[in-house]
């Protein structure tokens, strides 16, 4: 029956060429416009290389110390110290790991000097290894007991770039004036990486600090099974450790899960609330075209009331009839869905550089954004097209097509007349 | 012929219900696309009260001690003081450059980089005999000499509408003040003179300079301009720019090659060296890229660009699928004597009324919601240190029902001129067959 159905559907879409063609540009625009928009998020959200653990992932970027002085006071935003950190991997029960990262801009440049580039990197723990998965093309991360010597891991490109080789595990490199030695050489990483995009990263004790308590210059990113309940044990901590400081210092923290950092969330917005400001661009990508599509086949129901009267008198049911108008239009709505979805992956990379900023408010990734297969082929975005298929399929034919269906048989064939 | 369209119009009742919901969607959603991007238009073409053609400014560097190029004791203040000198006499000597300004570091259009706060004046000062504080970002310049910031910047003097004369050397507690910042304070620009208090200390207005648009998501921010003596010490790099105007014909993009390859190796003095000569519109590009403006410009020309796709899509190809379905119509139309031009003209003129009554429908939709939430503030989300606290009513975007009807006549026109086109076309290719064909392949 459905592949009756299907036949059919394709005859017409033959015979009425312009309603075809508009029906599968309508349809092609507003599913490429929505998996446009829903590959950005996902590429801001989802789990990419190497940050798998995103979903289970709180996050303190700034911490605040305010003091008090003759009626006035200066405030100072920060990180967190190393010393923090090491109080939070003891005290913290729910705790996993806790990654630190730093930035730093160097000159680096292979051993003789012949090469060299200026550019921002990272310092880091060996924590850092365990909640971001990076996949290690030659070597291995440093641990925790090599945290003092000058050691440093560089990305596959850069291997290539300053040794023409990926195993550059072991060579030199100068960070400054500085030699350091090639430990790990890790598979490239993408702007779209907002945490880890990079090309090298120190540990973190190879670099000068001077830290107090609470505040520093590392963020951290801490991963859990029980983020709540993580989150509940580093506030107290925090709580504690603030109190102990001399009276007119006054510190504050701001903990997020991750979702809340990359959607720029203001303190204690739920997620509805953050999405709810992108929900409405999404809904009018689906709407809009929704009821230009339901307008199309409304007017084709009104050309088709003949054939349904005639079904209909040969003993056809509304819910038979029915079926068949949303399966002949699912046929079209899935090929308007197949040119969306590659229009959209089309968009997403070529304009990848730009297109994965769009909703953010502030860019501080000095690295170009590049999109690979794995952000745009995977399930995850496959089965939300095929969602949004159905629902745009059902949501522009379901109403004009049960109109059509009131009248009686004879109404139905008298139609035109 | 209006009852006659009017009739028929709700003869079809049924089948123009649909058309008739899409049309009062399409132009809801239509107008709140162009609402947005109306006023990033109108804000971005408001007059910007400085030049920025050939307008440059020199990159600097700092060498860190981790640097290869380090060397130590090279970062002394003498250091810093002898490379501010070889920058400026070198500008002197190059025949290409008209004049050149010092000023503080984010004194560039779109830098949201900038102290802000608040500005005094007692109640003897003010006209309604109380105490007023008003907010504004600071800005300063270094009038050294030779140099001439108003003049490079292009800076206008309010009062004469002249480039600003800049006094020599550094006048002591004194200030200029934007001309919008003066009617805040004053309520007047004649204000020569007096005094206002910049956090605990009294300083002298001297001068009120033309409002200067150095936010794109503001209009006219309120600023103070101090002067100040160049202060040559380790944050000299991070505290003061220094500007160049070239002259007006030289090519600019041959000089800032040249300056880059062969001038700006030999201005190295100690761990400070000069990056190179850059035009001021290339960091403007950046700073709207770093802070997302760049963004939002994209994001409202997208969606615009889609509702007007989708009114597109829609409108015409209902429009045209509506007349074709009514070929059997045109067919009679003409076999009892109608003129090609009478049934084309009822169609266009079925489809304006239609459009008409949907779009009214639609801008009493619309209207609701403005009332409601208020215009489009594209550019609110943009972090700012202080935002215009009153908006400029002598600009039309400004005010309530130019806004609104500006934006409703555009949204109208798109609608209707895709609307008549989709009832025009197809019923002018109907009319050119004969009656019998149009009935036939009905």
């Amino acid at each position: 029956m459905i592949r009756q159905f299907f036949r059919q559907a394709w005859i017409m879409m033959k015979q009425h060429r312009l309603f075809t063609g508009m029906y599968l540009v309508g349809t092609a625009v507003s599913i490429a416009l929505a998996m446009t928009l829903f590959i950005i998020f996902y590429i801001k959200l989802g789990p990419i290389y190497p940050e798998y653990n995103r979903h289970r992932m709180l996050v303190i970027e700034k911490t605040t110390w305010k003091i008090s002085q003759g009626g006035g006071y200066s405030k100072t935003e920060s990180s967190i110290s190393t010393k923090f950190a090491d109080l939070i991997r003891r005290e913290a029960k729910s705790l996993e790991h806790i990654a630190l990262l730093g930035w730093r801009r160097a000159i680096i440049s292979n051993e003789d000097g012949s090469m060299s580039t200026e550019e921002f990197g990272h310092e880091t723990n060996s924590d850092f290894w365990k909640v971001f998965n990076f996949k290690f093309i030659d070597g291995r991360p440093f641990t925790h007991e090599e945290a003092n010597e000058q050691l440093v891991i560089i990305s596959r490109s850069w291997a290539q770039k300053f040794f023409a080789t990926d195993k550059a595990a072991g060579k030199i490199l100068k960070v400054g004036r500085a030699n350091y030695r090639v430990v790990g050489v890790v598979e490239d990483t993408s702007g779209c990486s907002s945490i880890t995009a990079g090309n090298y990263w120190l540990p973190i004790c190879a670099s000068d600090k001077s830290e107090d308590e609470i505040s520093g210059s590392y963020h951290a990113y801490m991963t859990s099974d029980n983020s709540e309940e993580l989150k509940k044990e580093v506030e107290n901590i925090f709580n504690r450790r603030a109190q102990e400081q001399p009276k007119e210092y006054t510190y504050t923290m701001d903990i997020e899960d991750f979702w809340q950092k990359a959607l720029e969330c203001e303190k204690d917005e739920t997620p509805l609330d953050a999405m709810g400001k992108y929900l409405y661009i999404l809904l009018a990508f689906l709407f809009i075209p929704a009821l230009n599509l339901s307008g199309l086949i409304s007017s084709r129901m009104d050309s088709r009331m003949e054939e349904i009267g005639i079904r209909k008198a040969y003993g056809a049911t509304n819910g038979e009839i029915l079926a068949q108008v949303l399966w002949e239009n699912l046929l079209l709505t899935l090929v308007g869905a197949a040119m969306g979805l590659a229009l959209s992956y089309i968009v997403v990379y070529t304009c990848d550089s730009w297109i994965t900023t769009l909703f953010e408010a502030n860019i501080y990734i000095p690295f170009e954004r590049s999109t690979d297969v794995s952000m745009l082929l995977n399930p995850i975005v496959l089965g939300t097209t095929v969602a949004v298929t159905a629902l745009l399929n059902v949501s522009s034919a379901l109403v004009p097509t049960m109109l059509a269906l009131r009248g009686s048989i004879v109404e139905a064939l008298y139609y035109r007349r | 012929m209006i009852a006659k369209i009017i009739h028929q119009i709700w003869n079809e009742r049924k089948q123009n219900a649909w058309l008739f919901l899409e049309l009062a969607v399409a132009s809801i959603f239509l107008w709140l696309a162009i609402d947005p991007l109306f006023t990033l238009v109108c804000r971005n073409n408001i007059p910007k009260g400085y030049d920025t053609e050939n307008l440059h400014y020199i990159e600097k560097e700092i060498y860190a001690d981790n640097h290869p190029q380090y060397h130590d004791g090279e970062s002394t203040e003498e250091y810093v003081e002898q490379f501010f000198t070889n920058i400026i006499n070198t500008l002197k000597s190059l025949p290409e450059v008209e004049c050149y300004g010092i000023a503080c570091t984010n004194f560039q259009p779109n830098d949201l980089s900038s102290n802000a706060g608040g500005i005094r004046i007692d109640s003897i000062q003010s006209s309604d005999g109380k105490e007023h504080t008003h907010n504004a970002r600071f800005y300063s310049f270094m009038p050294t000499e030779g140099s001439n910031f108003f003049e490079t910047y292009r800076v206008r003097d309010a009062l004469t509408g002249e480039i600003m004369k800049q006094m020599n050397g550094v006048q002591e507690k004194k200030v200029y003040v934007t001309r919008r910042l003066a009617m805040q304070l004053f309520g007047t620009t004649d204000i020569i003179g007096k005094k206002v208090i910049d956090y605990n200390a009294e300083v002298e207005i001297i001068g009120i300079i033309e409002d200067m648009q150095l936010l794109a998501y503001d209009e006219y921010t309120p600023f103070m301009l101090r002067n100040e003596n160049i202060i040559y010490d380790k944050y000299a790099f991070s505290r003061q720019d220094i500007f160049v105007r070239l002259k007006k014909g030289v090519d600019c993009e041959a000089f800032r090659k040249k300056f880059n390859s062969d001038i700006a190796p030999k201005l190295r003095n100690g761990n400070y060296n000069v990056k190179g000569i850059t035009d001021i519109n290339e960091r403007v590009k950046r700073h709207d890229k770093r802070f997302g403006i760049t963004n939002i410009y994209r994001l409202y020309t997208a969606l615009a660009g889609f509702a007007l796709f989708c009114a597109f899509m829609g409108v015409f190809s209902a429009f045209w699928i509506r007349t074709n379905n009514r070929r059997r119509d045109i067919g009679i139309m003409r076999s009892v004597g109608a003129s090609r031009r009478a049934v084309v003209r009822q169609f266009a003129a079925e489809a304006l009324i239609l459009v008409s009554v949907a779009f009214l429908v639609g801008m009493f939709v619309t209207g609701h919601y403005i009332h409601i939430n208020g215009f489009a503030e594209p550019l609110a989300k943009v972090p700012t240190w202080i935002q215009n606290e009153t908006p400029d009513q002598s600009y039309l975007h400004n005010r309530a029902m130019p806004h609104f009807a500006i934006v409703t006549s555009i949204g109208y026109l798109l609608v209707a001129t895709i609307a008549v086109a989709g009832a025009l076309l197809p019923s002018m290719r109907i009319t050119r067959s004969l009656p019998a064909d149009a009935l036939r392949e009905n």
